[in-house]
């Protein structure tokens, strides 16, 4: 019990957090994705989502990218290698622990 | 605790791929692409012998036309409706690699090794549709399964039409043609059921955003 603790402990924090998961989870499985695609699958506002993003890039986790598609803003979004390497060990930690 | 997190992070993972047909465009572009495969078989089995439909010189420029507009087509909706609706999704490049020799080699095989069980299966009086069909099902199993309950319907109606297939009477050209019509005919009526609820429930960003 307290070694499963300590590995759960050990988890990223950065991504544990369970908006965040989802995030990395998503883009994980993609080349990349826009902000909308993220708001639909996510179902996460606008704000609270933005703030998620941050956070991820931050951490080095996810590139942002800010582009026009015509003549509309589009925000395009990609987990970075660190991003894909951070993801990959707190599964592996997370299965570790089960 | 951490069980249903692996089963939720599975769950996201599968999603990106879920969506690619979440407006049933997949679907659609499957059935319109079968349409034209069954109809290009068909018109020589019903042309007049010196007809110019019997030259496979018209009917493969036609099909690979009829191909080209289908995925352009699709293409256009995604750019069009879909993005702007539910957002931009790019696939790994790995998975939109072009196939290497070693998959031309293996896909040569498999096609020759189909050709003979056709023929095998024709000499016999089974219906060489099966060998479509069964696949064809399989795929639309796969593809259509976690998104509607509403799809196995679609799914028993074409494991049944498929059954049926196989014994229906008729000559190799016919029998090929009503099958590719049925299979391209599920697809559609899914695809276009799946379109509808997609549009129904979905707005484009800027309304969402008011």
């Amino acid at each position: 019990m307290n070694e499963q603790a300590r590995q759960i402990g050990e988890l990223d924090r950065v991504i544990h957090e369970p908006g965040r998961l989802m995030i990395v989870a998503l883009l994980y499985a993609v080349e990349q994705a826009d902000f909308l695609y993220l708001q639909h699958e996510t179902a996460l506002n606008k704000g609270t989502l933005s703030s998620h993003l941050s956070r991820l890039e931050e951490a080095g986790y996810v590139g942002i990218t800010k582009t026009y598609q015509g003549k509309v803003p589009q925000t395009l979004l990609r987990l970075t290698e660190a991003g894909r390497e951070a993801f990959g060990e707190y599964r592996r930690k997370l299965k570790e622990a089960l | 605790m951490n069980r249903e997190e692996e089963k939720q992070i599975q769950d996201y993972l599968g999603r990106p791929a879920r969506y690619c047909n979440i407006d049933g465009v997949t679907e659609i572009s499957t059935g319109l692409g079968w349409f034209g495969l069954g109809t290009w078989v068909w018109i020589p089995s019903i042309a007049p012998k010196a007809s110019i439909w019997q030259s496979m010189w018209i009917l493969l420029p036609l099909f690979f036309a009829w191909m080209w507009l289908v995925n352009f087509g699709s293409q256009a909706f995604k750019r069009h409706v879909t993005y702007p609706r539910t957002g931009f999704v790019s696939y790994p490049a790995a998975n939109r690699k072009a196939p290497k020799a070693g998959v031309f080699l293996l896909a040569a095989v498999a096609g020759a090794a189909a050709s003979a069980l056709v023929y095998l299966m024709a000499r016999k009086g089974l219906q060489p549709i099966l060998l479509v069909g069964g696949p064809l099902t399989v795929f639309y199993g796969v593809m259509a399964r976690p998104l509607f309950a509403w799809k196995w319907a679609i799914l028993t109606l074409m494991a049944a039409g498929t059954l049926g297939l196989i014994f229906m009477p008729g000559g190799f050209h016919q029998q090929m043609a009503v099958g590719m019509a049925f299979y391209s005919g599920m697809y559609l009526v899914s695809g276009l059921i799946t379109l509808t609820l997609y549009l129904r429930h979905s707005k484009p960003a800027e309304q969402v955003a008011e």
